[in-house]
């Protein structure tokens, strides 16, 4: 079966996520599960309660 | 140390100061910002990064499918890199359309890499494509999407469409669409290059310089890295070496290539596993090493892989290692002008550790011809079947008259912390007759010889049955007329 998208496979057009240059400034994001279960969420601080 | 290195890319030429060590994959995308060479694996097993590689040989441009992530920018010392860029032409070639046409793509971030291996089989091929040389091409290659068959069918559809083309030159391919137009001036304009960074091929060339370490940029000392293939060391140290100086060793072609004087064959350090198993000398000592070989990483590494590279990285499960101690082979060190000559059996001392001092280089093997035919087979048990390491491999050279055996050495790895010399099995079986009760009688002294630990390759019981399962391989492999494998069904 043809793909309408082989044409850019073949000629390594094909736009993948690491082939796409990195806007300046650029924020990254990391994903990770709470330690606690039910709690209020404080802005910003990493130094936590008693830093 | 760094000079600049000047090279063709695609159709431009090239001069860059980017260190030597960085690989050409990394200078690709991220300098060049010619993202069609993909990053899969980044260590030589998927095929996404491959590229072609062209160099005058003599008169004759020659290219290589290379991996490009385990390939250090310094070899493109005037060379020709070709990558998908610079393939493409207004109309597909007949490799891109096959591929098109047969639906031989899904996300299609293999498909470079597969028209990339394609374009580099038809460029080396010396005689009229097949299927068979297909398949062996895209064994360098990896897709998770098709599995394959439409790959297969636009591939056998380019033997049909190709096949029996006549000469099989560079103007054949340009004329058939294969390669663009700017590729006809590609010879001369590869002869004006400048002899690049003559500095840098002196330093790897030049074997009277002693220093292990490098002088220090900004303070700190840098690790100088002595590279052949590289094909392991970018695997384990990627990341040093991209900031590391870097000796590139395929500057020095003394190092290269096999020579015989009756007595002995000479194998440069250099000799890649491809031209060692291509080798006259070689294939008469090791009838079925086409073969085996085979079963010892992918085509297109062994065309960069070399023999001392496997030596030297020491790996207790180092395939041409094993193959060279069932042989008995010497090394040739030099540092400056000092050259010494050891035997490989005794040079590894520990894990990863040799008996090469900082400052030597492995310029040559030299294995004996032996005075009468000797047996030769070798081993390998992988859960791959290809391009995977072993769990544990073994070689044996044997001499016999009638079933008696007169002269024997075993190998193994994967069964200590350095390849191994089985000593005192070998020993025990000088005398013996190729029966089951003799090789039996060697299980509990092969046993006592060895001494694995169970890892990602298999559990330590598990590697000491292979060892007793492939001793046997061996002899029933070997003297089908004495021994059979149901000879040993029923013993411990």
């Amino acid at each position: 079966m043809k793909r309408i998208d082989a044409i850019y496979h073949v000629r390594g057009k094909a736009e993948y996520v690491d082939d796409m240059p990195l806007p300046a400034e650029m924020l990254y994001a990391a994903v990770f599960a709470s330690t606690v279960a039910r709690g209020k969420i404080w802005h910003g601080s990493k130094t936590g309660i008693f830093g | 140390m760094t000079g600049q290195i000047h090279f063709i890319l695609n159709e431009r030429t090239v001069c860059t100061s980017q260190p030597p060590g960085i690989t050409v994959l990394d200078y690709l995308r991220s300098w060049e910002r010619l993202t069609g060479t993909k990053e899969g694996c980044k260590e030589g097993g998927c095929g996404a990064c491959t590229v072609l590689l062209g160099e005058l040989q003599g008169s004759k441009l020659v290219y290589k499918t290379v991996l490009s992530c385990l390939l250090p920018l310094g070899e493109l010392s005037g060379k020709h890199l070709v990558t998908i860029e610079g393939l493409n032409k207004e109309q597909l070639s007949p490799i891109q359309q096959a591929l098109v046409d047969y639906g031989a793509t899904q996300c299609g971030f293999c498909t470079p890499g597969i028209v990339m291996s394609l374009t580099g089989y038809l460029l080396a091929s010396e005689k009229d494509i097949d299927e068979a040389g297909i398949k062996t091409a895209l064994n360098n290659n990896l897709c998770r999407c098709t599995g394959y068959a439409a790959i297969k069918l636009a591939g056998s559809a380019l033997v049909q469409s190709l096949g029996n083309g006549g000469v099989r030159n560079l103007e054949n391919w340009i004329d058939k669409g294969i390669l663009p137009e700017y590729f006809r001036d590609i010879p001369s304009r590869l002869r004006q290059l400048p002899r690049t960074a003559k500095r840098l091929a002196e330093g790897a060339a030049s074997l009277t310089s002693s220093r292990s370490l490098s002088e220090s940029e900004n303070g700190k000392v840098l690790p100088e890295f002595i590279i052949a293939g590289g094909t392991d060391l970018y695997v384990q140290q990627g990341d040093i070496l991209a900031e590391s100086t870097v000796r590139l060793l395929n500057q020095s072609p003394q190092m290269k290539g096999i020579t015989t004087d009756g007595d002995f064959i000479h194998i440069g350090a250099l000799t890649t596993f491809a031209e060692f198993a291509n080798h006259p000398a070689i294939i008469k000592l090791i009838p079925h090493i086409q073969e085996y070989i085979r079963r010892i990483a992918s085509w297109s590494i062994r065309q960069r892989a070399t023999v001392g590279g496997n030596i030297i990285s020491a790996s207790p499960i180092g395939d041409i290692s094993v193959l060279l101690l069932a042989l008995n082979a010497d090394l040739v060190l030099q540092a400056g002008d000092n050259v010494r000559k050891v035997p490989l059996r005794g040079f590894f001392r520990g894990y990863k550790k040799t008996g090469k001092e900082p400052a030597e280089i492995l310029t040559e093997i030299v294995v004996s011809t032996p005075a009468s035919a000797i047996k030769f087979n070798s081993e390998k048990v992988s859960k791959r079947q290809y391009l995977d390491c072993a769990a544990v491999n073994s070689a044996i050279a044997i001499r016999c008259t009638g079933d008696t055996i007169l002269e024997i050495s075993i190998s193994m790895g994967g069964v200590a912390p350095i390849p191994l010399f089985l000593k005192q099995t070998s020993n025990y079986l000088i005398g013996n007759q190729v029966t089951q009760e003799a090789i039996a009688g060697a299980f509990p002294i092969l046993q006592g010889e060895i001494s694995p630990i169970g890892d990602i390759h298999g559990s330590a019981s598990y590697k000491r049955l292979l060892a007793r399962q492939l001793l046997i391989a061996h002899f029933t492999k070997l003297f089908p007329g004495f021994i059979a494998v149901k000879d040993f069904y029923e013993t411990n």
